[in-house]
């Protein structure tokens, strides 16, 4: 049996205040308390860091490979509104709220991993940019696309909350949302350029990086295949995040549309593997996977993963199975995570051997990041209507007035109007 | 040809090319690129115009106690025929390394140069002047040097100091300073006094001054110790090819080590360079570039400076002004890094932790979904 996600409501059945939500409470908080410390002591007492490798988990991990995760908003909206899959707009408010944070915390890392954090703020001074700078690129990007169209987008669920808590103020959200309404194609046009450039320029920073970075990587494709990664760690992440809230909070799942995002993600998975063979044989640099050594080991873990993926999503009767699709997800986005973390730490070779390796207060800061991350994201699922779910849900949440959080409607379920999810 | 013919006339008497003098006059305007009327015009040729036309200028040049290194210095450009090409731009009457007279003969020349050009000659005084017991430790021509000094100044249109020793005492004045040696402005008053001090300083700021006095009647603007500002308003530390060392911190701590031959900072050695004011980092020696002691690897030892050389331990390091050096002085070897197994363990915890949770999450997933749809599954249900 199927069941047919048609709207979001929010998670009602259960408390705020659970368990595992004060633990990562706990782990957010000890990470904020060693930024603090990181900020008094600057970063050689407080990173693993040193003059070869500059750039420690929090710049590669936090920011470069966690904002591929935060891709689900550009590549499911590309796949919504450019390629018509309008079944997939559903599940857009999950996509946007997980890119937003992932984008905002991974800025929020910059801020914690460069050694200046105090010159951030030129950032807003155009006319003292180095436009040389492909990081330049990057900073810019990712700053505006945080900050304009992913905030932007993130605001319809707040209002509709407004407009059903606040009846004083549902004149002022109507307003609004005429407003949003003649924003939203240039907002959402800007939301697939800049991520489009910053991820390509994500792996145009790599191919500076020249032989230092491992030939296994090392190609001028990299912009190319950085987007493409983003890409299906967008789908990927999107639908294990789906299918690990079905599970933790009990919500029905649709088998079709999960199955949708599980084919283009099959897709581009076996495109991406097939061109990267193709790419390393091109370039005879196939013999380096063969060579006994540390990068050719995750070379072949990073190949069996994607392939595991693809092998979990390959066909239409493997993709009615929530179990195997959220395997493919998972492999797919630890996979892309791999992609992603070896060209920038493992197989970056500055200096003849330099080692690099987190300490535990970069970790503990990092994993306190997260932690920082999912509770958000938590909390504003019990609040605001996010995840997707059947029409059903909603009225049942209405009948049993369960939800103290949410008041009940007087009119008609569907605010009218909206831009449902996007 | 007249008797005073202009500089143009002479050097073409002379044989010089004009494509040497050209030559001259862009070393001047690169070694005096501003603070001089002479050099401040629009264009190369302008200069030279106005150097050709004007006379040759009348220049007595007496020694005291020195060592002959500023005569050397102007001598020993790196082609000869620069060193001619300035003999030929100044008309040296008196001078005595280069006259070939001695005795009577040489007083007689000074004589009828003083003569001749009286008021109008320009003197270069080199070396310092012994004053102590009425200037007996110095004599030329069987008179103390001190009376001669004052004799030549009086009917001098200007005095040239060159070198430290004629500018502030210069090494003989070094403690306990047995003849009581001091610069030419301690003796001479009421006439102007321009001091280019430096062990040697460079030619090419004697020539400066010289012709732009001749061409525009006044002397180059000067700082408070009466150093031409063109070439002395900076410290060497300023514009020095080793301050990116300085500012990163890299420092060459003793002779031959591995900082010292990858060319850094020497300031730990000594160097005077943040406190001595002259323009050697920039404009160097013999017109090869490098030439000039920081250049070949030997700190500065603030030749210009009175309260500097020979006061200052050689390798005593100067305060400095402005940005400082850090307390702690980076490695010379780039640090390289390990793994911690505190931070290993908790790496395996945490991914260990994560692929727990998504393991137990796919257990409560459903392995099936029934092909076979309900018939209202797709409608909206309205209850």
């Amino acid at each position: 049996m199927n069941d047919t996600w048609q709207r979001d409501v929010p998670v009602f059945n259960v408390p705020i205040w659970t368990r595992p939500f004060k633990v990562l409470c706990g782990l957010a908080g000890l990470g904020l308390i060693l930024v603090a410390y990181r900020e008094v002591v600057g970063l050689g007492p407080a990173s693993g860091m040193n003059d070869a490798y500059a750039w420690g988990i929090w710049k590669t991990f936090n920011t470069m490979v966690l904002t591929g995760l935060g891709s689900g908003a550009f590549a499911i909206g590309i796949a919504a509104w450019l390629f018509r899959r309008n079944q997939l707009h559903v599940v857009m408010r999950t996509a946007l709220l997980t890119s937003f944070l992932a984008y905002v915390f991974g800025l929020a890392m910059l801020g914690v991993d460069v050694g200046r954090p105090w010159n951030f703020y030129w950032i807003v001074a155009p006319w003292r940019w180095n436009l040389h700078s492909p990081l330049l690129e990057v900073a810019v990007c990712m700053s505006i696309y945080a900050t304009i169209p992913l905030f932007v987008e993130n605001i319809p669920p707040a209002l509709e909350y407004i407009y059903q808590q606040w009846p004083k103020l549902r004149p002022i959200v109507k307003q609004v949302e005429k407003c949003f309404v003649k924003a939203f194609p240039w907002i959402v046009s800007l939301a697939y350029v800049l991520p489009a450039m910053h991820q390509s320029s994500l792996g145009a920073l790599m191919l500076l990086g020249g032989n230092r970075v491992s030939p296994l990587w090392q190609t001028p494709f990299l912009p190319l295949l950085y987007v493409w990664a983003a890409a299906f760690l967008g789908f990927a992440f999107v639908s294990a995040t789906l299918l690990f809230c079905g599970v933790m909070w009990k919500r029905p799942l649709d088998v079709d549309i999960l199955g949708e995002m599980s084919r283009i993600n099959a897709w581009l998975i076996g495109t991406w593997l097939v061109f990267r063979i193709a790419d390393l044989s091109i370039r005879g640099q196939i013999v380096a996977a063969f060579r006994p050594n540390v990068d050719a080991v995750l070379f072949w873990a990073e190949m069996a993963l994607m392939a595991a993926a693809f092998w979990f999503q390959r066909n239409p009767a493997v993709r009615r199975s929530p179990r195997k699709m959220f395997y493919g997800a998972l492999l797919a986005t630890v996979g892309g995570i791999l992609y992603r973390f070896d060209p920038t730490t493992t197989a970056f070779q500055p200096k003849a051997n330099a080692i690099y390796f987190p300490s535990v207060i970069e970790i503990l800061i990092s994993v306190g990041f997260m932690s920082l991350g999912i509770l958000i994201f938590i909390f504003l699922a019990k609040i605001l209507a996010i995840l997707p779910a059947p029409n059903k849900l909603w009225h049942e949440m209405e009948s049993r007035r369960v939800n103290p959080r949410l008041k009940p409607l007087t009119a008609s379920p569907r605010v009218e109007g909206y831009v449902a999810g996007d | 040809m007249s008797k005073h013919p202009t500089i143009a006339e002479h050097l073409e008497a002379s044989g010089v090319s004009r494509r040497s003098f050209i030559q001259l006059c862009s070393m001047l305007m690169a070694a005096a690129p501003f603070g001089l009327a002479l050099t401040g015009k629009k264009s190369l040729l302008q200069v030279a115009a106005a150097i050709g036309k004007t006379k040759r200028p009348s220049v007595i040049w007496l020694h005291f106690q020195d060592c002959t290194g500023c005569t050397e210095t102007l001598l020993r450009t790196s082609a000869p025929d620069v060193a001619h090409l300035i003999l030929d731009v100044i008309s040296l009457d008196y001078h005595e390394t280069l006259m070939a007279a001695s005795g009577a003969q040489a007083e007689a020349a000074l004589r009828s140069a003083m003569a001749e050009n009286a008021g109008k000659y320009v003197l270069v005084v080199e070396g310092s002047i012994p004053t102590k017991d009425e200037g007996i430790y110095m004599e030329m021509g069987g008179r103390p040097g001190v009376r001669v000094l004052k004799e030549v100044a009086a009917q001098a249109a200007a005095v040239i100091a060159i070198g430290s020793c004629a500018s502030w005492g210069g090494i003989p004045s070094a403690d306990p300073n047995p003849t009581g040696a001091v610069g030419v402005d301690s003796i001479i008053s009421g006439k102007p006094i321009i001091n280019l001090p430096g062990c040697p300083p460079n030619p090419y700021n004697l020539l400066a001054v010289v012709l732009e006095y001749v061409t525009m009647g006044k002397l180059p603007e000067m700082d408070e110790l009466h150093r031409p500002r063109f070439a002395y308003d900076r410290v060497i530390h300023e514009n020095c090819p080793r301050r990116a060392h300085f500012d990163a911190g890299r420092f060459a701590l003793s002779f031959g080590d591995a900082g010292h031959r990858q060319g850094w900072c020497l300031y730990k050695l000594g160097c005077k360079g943040p406190v001595t004011h002259a323009a050697c980092s920039l404009r160097h020696f013999n017109e090869i570039p490098g030439v000039w002691p920081i250049g070949i690897g030997a700190p500065c030892v603030g030749c210009t400076e009175k309260g500097v050389v020979w006061s200052m331990g050689t390798f005593e390091t100067v305060p400095i002004h402005g940005a400082t050096p850090p307390d702690n002085y980076p490695p010379i070897f780039t640090s390289i890094g390990g793994v911690k197994t505190g931070a290993a363990v908790l790496v395996g915890l945490t991914a260990g932790a994560l692929a727990t949770g998504a393991l137990m999450a796919s257990k409560h997933l459903p392995d099936e979904t029934p092909e076979t749809q309900q018939p209202d599954s797709k409608t909206p249900s309205g209850d």
